[in-house]
């Protein structure tokens, strides 16, 4: 089960967080809280480069959840990327202008948009993933806003870009001061009449808030960036803002690009885990591999064949859970690849295969975000990873801190 | 006067089918100067022509069981090296057997190869496998043979563009429901147009059982006839249907049955040559390497020609399986999809050979007026893609004949240029429409702005199709399935995932044109269109989804439903075992 004895070193942690995606850097914002040292391995950023940047679906009205909400937003807002603190869930159009809605939104995209509001949507001829015409046709007739669009160029300077890059521009103030000048010129009539205007979002890597201040100052109205498709501003924002300020505190070490290939599990407890080359020791550990969709747990063709071919009975199907590292047992509703996931108990405690049938729990691991699959009822959203991996890394933390004060007495 | 009369179009000959025999035999008769028409019930290749396996056969497969089929292949195989060059791979081709393969197949194989005059060059097993290093160690032995990958859809493109240049009329959407016959014969055919995407189109008109009429029309679908003195039935597997609607006595000197196939495509190039599997044909012995992906196939099972062939995932795994033997690390490739087509296959006429794989092959050329019948009726059916144009050779030749004109055929000659568009000033019909040609670009409605630069811009990141290119297509009345045939939109990595919002989008500001049969769609409607696009392509990947493909279903499940705000629980992304 564990990996081949090549790491030529090992790293120490109080916590170890597999993932760095939205579950990964919640948890391990969570766990560094309590002054623990945390380190995040992940192969990447996840779906973070994929994610809209809203939070859909339902906080729940618990003690839980207004807590992890809590801590989210101010997280947030101290890295630099702060929520709009409006109540509620708020109205928006997707990036092909169906409605959608979000429960906790970055403050530079929350806009509640009312059947009947006024709306103006402006797109740049420069940006290639961005049909303002389309969605200013299909919100209003699916979301019932009074829409009109316009479309501006943002000079040659934009080349043709993805988002990414046109976001790159807008950080550069010299240019954006023109931009200022052009955008009033061309959108102030149209925006005067309308409640709110919804750009792309793409108004900068870094100074996208002061940005979208300037252009509502300039325009006289409202002005928010939409939800949009992939390569998406806003999960890089959230990725390059949340790690720089986990970083900063000096407790927490970010390790990208390490893929975890080994473990080494004794009397039901992690040891370590380890990439090949170094290993990450810790008292605990989170993981937020992201499911299949992460790359969490990989479904090999004979499971894939098994599957198709015993239809509604799927006991004893073996997909490669995070194989070769911890051999963890899933579960899963058929092809429904979402829904497969980890199985944890009610603490997120997973579960490992043993020998003669008999599953143990991994007493110091916990399993956050889309790793623990996705329930068919509440759907892949992200309200629900921010709750667990929330209360994955203080729980993570909690068996932590239990371990050391039982060391230092 | 009702709609049913009225003439759409009239021409020498008018061939029913747009796979390889059908345009391969426009193609002819075009050279030979006549005039030709050619009704499509789908779009170009949307049958057998558009889901095989893309081997430019050297006959060799079939030296062991079918001397006449290797024979003409293999003189095909050189021909069409020549004339449809810039769409001939010349990978080259190997047969390996395995250590557990019976070597006195080999011996057999070999006898067969040489007497349809090919000596196949032994291949240092050594060489082979440092050459092909993903082939398995268990090979004893392996051959090289002249096989190469084809580009089917260009080389048909290409076909139907050059012939339009010479005056042809390609109608696609356009069904034949019956003949129409006086005392002489045949004399044309009734067709109702088709209206909606490609898929809806097929969807509403399966194959129909023989001998009974089509299914009705929908609402507003147009009806028209289209004549000619000489009609030729090219619809491949579908002959022995076609065939019936002008009487039994026709249907039975057709005797072609269905037989599916299933092929795997790997995102890949796992071999760099086509790979055989030296024994007799059986199911997944086969690689054939196209660009950046590996196709593996195939299987054999006979259909009955009313269902749209799919790939179910007992067949995927019955083919990916065999494959593994030839190459052992298939399992850590990244599967892109499956799909089925099925061979037109003859049965063989009183010898009793057995249907299925091992029936007979060749092709099949009837004069209906002779055989009893229909006069002014040809079918063409059978054969293989690797040997179309000498199908389309004999059958112009019968043509001519019929017409009592004496025209030799060219194809052996004249090189086929590749045409990425279609020339200026043909004239093209996307689809029938009573009293005109169909619309052409010109006619676009051109009331939408266009954007203002779309040059650089892509339609598809993982096919780096370009946007202006695509968009001019569209203007002459493609749609998104032919884009794909065409320009492989939404056959790369993603299958369509990412890129079907952008072309929603790009489609709409472009003001993608309706048509007589279509209004022009609004914003939903564009999304349905393309949504339906994508869930095409995600049905291809339903009996593929493991490694890197269960990760993509799983991703394009949360983008629809996140970022899009698609309902996707009822939609292609949910699993198979709740179809
Ligand atoms: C296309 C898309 C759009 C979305 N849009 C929305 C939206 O509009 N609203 C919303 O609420 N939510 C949205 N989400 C969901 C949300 O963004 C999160 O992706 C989701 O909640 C799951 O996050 P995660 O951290 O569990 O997984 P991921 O983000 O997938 O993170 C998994 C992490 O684990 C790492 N990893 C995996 N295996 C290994 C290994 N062996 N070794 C080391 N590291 C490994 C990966 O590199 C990555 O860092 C969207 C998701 C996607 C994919
Ligand atoms: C799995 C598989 C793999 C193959 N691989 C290879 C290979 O690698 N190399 C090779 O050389 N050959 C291969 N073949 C064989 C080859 O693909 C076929 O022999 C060839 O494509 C047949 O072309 P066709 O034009 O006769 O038929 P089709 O391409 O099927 O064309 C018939 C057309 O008629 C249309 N049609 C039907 N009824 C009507 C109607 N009433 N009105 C209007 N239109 C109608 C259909 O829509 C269809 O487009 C393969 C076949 C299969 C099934």
């Amino acid at each position: 089960m564990s990996g081949a004895t090549t790491e030529r070193s090992a790293l120490d942690y109080d916590v170890v967080v597999v993932g760095a995606g939205l579950a990964g850097l919640v948890a391990a914002a969570s766990a560094a809280e309590s002054g623990l040292r945390v380190g995040i391995v992940a192969r990447s950023s996840g779906s973070l480069g994929l994610w809209s940047g809203l939070v859909s679906g339902r906080i729940p009205p618990t003690e839980a959840g207004a807590r992890a909400v809590r801590f989210f937003m101010g997280y947030s807002a101290a890295a630099g990327l702060p929520m709009a603190e409006v109540p509620g869930t708020l109205r928006l159009v997707s990036a092909t202008g169906r409605p959608v809605t979000s429960a906790l939104t970055p403050r530079t995209a929350a806009a509640d948009l009312a059947p009947g509001s006024k709306v103006l949507v402006v797109g740049f001829s420069e940006l290639a993933d961005y049909p303002a015409a389309l969605i200013a046709e299909t919100a209003s007739r699916l979301a019932g806003l009074d829409c009109h669009y316009r479309s501006l160029s943002l000079g040659s300077a934009a080349g043709r870009g993805l988002a990414p890059r046109i976001a790159r521009l807008f950080d550069d103030e010299e240019w954006f001061d023109g931009f200022l000048t052009s955008a009033r010129r061309f959108l102030a009539a149209d925006a005067s009449s309308a409640s709110t205007v919804l750009l792309p979002p793409v108004t900068g890597l870094d100074h996208f808030g002061r940005n979208v201040a300037r252009l509502e100052d300039s325009l006289g109205t409202a002005v928010r960036e939409l939800p949009a498709l992939p390569p998406s501003v806003p999960g890089h924002r959230f990725s390059r803002l949340w790690r720089h300020r986990l970083e900063s505190t000096g407790r927490v070490s970010v390790h990208i690009g390490r893929t975890v290939t080994g473990s080494r599990v004794e009397n039901d407890r992690c040891r370590w885990v380890s990439d090949g080359l170094v290993r990450y020791e810790a008292t605990s550990f989170v993981l937020a591999t992201g499911g299949v969709a992460g790359g969490g747990i990989v479904v090999g063709p004979d499971a894939f064949f098994g599957l198709s071919r015993s239809v509604g009975d799927h006991a004893g199907l073996v997909t490669k859970p995070v194989e070769p590292v911890l051999g963890l047992e899933t579960r899963g509703e058929g092809a429904a690849w979402l829904t497969w996931g980890v199985r944890t108990d009610y603490d997120g405690h997973p579960y490992r295969a043993g020998e003669g049938g008999g599953a143990r729990r991994l007493e110091n691991v916990y399993v956050a975000g889309w790793e623990a699959g996705v329930s068919g009822a509440t759907g892949p959203q992200a309200a629900s990873t921010l709750l667990d991996a929330y209360r994955a890394g203080s729980l993570a933390a909690r068996d932590a801190c239990l371990a050391r004060e039982r060391w230092e007495t | 006067m009702s709609r049913r009369d009225v003439v759409i179009d009239h021409a020498d000959v008018v061939i029913i089918g747009g796979g390889a025999t059908g345009i391969g035999l426009l193609w002819d008769l075009s050279l030979r100067g006549l005039d030709v028409i050619l009704l499509e019930q789908a779009g170009l290749a949307a049958g057998t022509s558009g889901a095989f396996h893309g081997l430019l056969h050297s006959g060799m497969r079939y030296a062991g069981t079918d001397r006449r089929t290797a024979a003409e292949c293999l003189e095909e195989n050189a021909l069409l090296k020549k004339v449809a060059g810039p769409f001939v791979k010349d990978t080259g081709g190997v047969f390996c057997r395995l250590d557990d393969d019976d070597p006195g197949w080999e011996r057999r194989w070999l006898d067969g190869c040489r007497e349809v005059g090919l000596r196949p060059k032994p291949f240092a097993r050594n060489s082979l496998l440092s050459a092909e290093p993903s082939l398995s160690a268990r090979i004893v032995s392996a051959y090289a043979v002249p096989d190469a990958a084809i580009d089917g859809f260009g080389l048909l493109w290409s076909l139907v563009w050059s012939s339009a240049a010479a005056g042809a009329r390609v109608y696609f959407r356009a069904r034949v429901t019956g003949f129409l016959t006086d005392d002489a014969g045949v004399r044309g055919v009734t067709v109702v147009g088709l209206g909606g995407t490609e898929e809806e189109a097929l969807q509403s008109a399966p194959a129909f059982p023989a001998g009974t009429p089509g299914p009705a029309p929908e609402p507003g679908a147009a009806f028209g006839e289209v004549t000619a003195p000489v009609v030729v039935n090219a619809t491949g597997p579908w002959a022995r249907e076609t065939a019936a609607l002008a009487g039994s006595a026709a249907a039975s000197a057709v005797p072609v049955e269905q037989d599916k196939g299933v092929m795997l495509v790997f995102n890949a190039r796992l071999v760099s040559r086509v790979v055989n599997r030296l024994r007799p044909p059986a199911d997944g012995d086969i690689f054939v390497p196209h660009g950046p992906v590996t196709i593996l196939g195939t299987s054999s099972g006979l259909v009955r020609g009313d269902e749209r062939p799919a790939a179910t995932p007992e067949e995927v795994c019955l083919v990916f399986e065999q494959g593994q033997a030839l190459v052992p690390g298939l399992g850590l490739a990244a599967p892109l999809r499956a799909y089925a087509g099925v061979r037109p296959l003859l049965r063989a006429c009183g010898s009793g050979g057995e249907p299925g794989r091992r029936g007979g092959r060749g092709f099949l050329l009837v004069d209906h007026g002779e055989a009893g019948g229909a006069a002014g009726l040809v079918t063409v059916a059978g054969g293989k893609f690797t040997t179309f144009r000498a199908m389309a050779q004999a059958a112009g030749d019968l043509v001519c004949r019929l017409l009592g004109k004496n025209v030799p055929g060219r194809t052996a000659e004249v090189g086929i240029p590749r045409l990425r568009r279609h020339p200026a000033g043909t004239r093209y019909a996307g689809e029938p429409a009573a009293g005109g040609r169909g619309r052409t670009g010109s006619e676009r409605d051109s009331s939408r702005a266009r954007p203002a630069r779309l040059d650089g811009a892509l339609a598809c990141d993982c096919e780096l199709v370009d946007l202006a290119h695509a968009m001019s297509l569209l203007d002459e009345g493609l749609g998104l399935a032919d884009l794909r045939r065409l320009l492989r939109v939404g056959m790369g990595g993603c299958q369509g995932v990412f890129c079907s919002p952008r072309l929603a989008g790009v489609l709409w500001q472009a003001g993608w044109p309706g048509s007589r049969q279509r209004p022009r769609p609004d914003g939903p409607a564009i999304l349905a269109e393309t949504a339906s696009f994508e869930q095409a392509r995600m049905a291809g990947m339903k009996s593929t989804q493991w490694g890197a493909q269960a990760r993509l279903a799983a991703l394009a499940e949360a983008f629809d439903e996140l970022t899009l705000g698609e309902d996707s629980r009822a939609g292609p992304h949910a699993g198979v075992t709740k179809q």
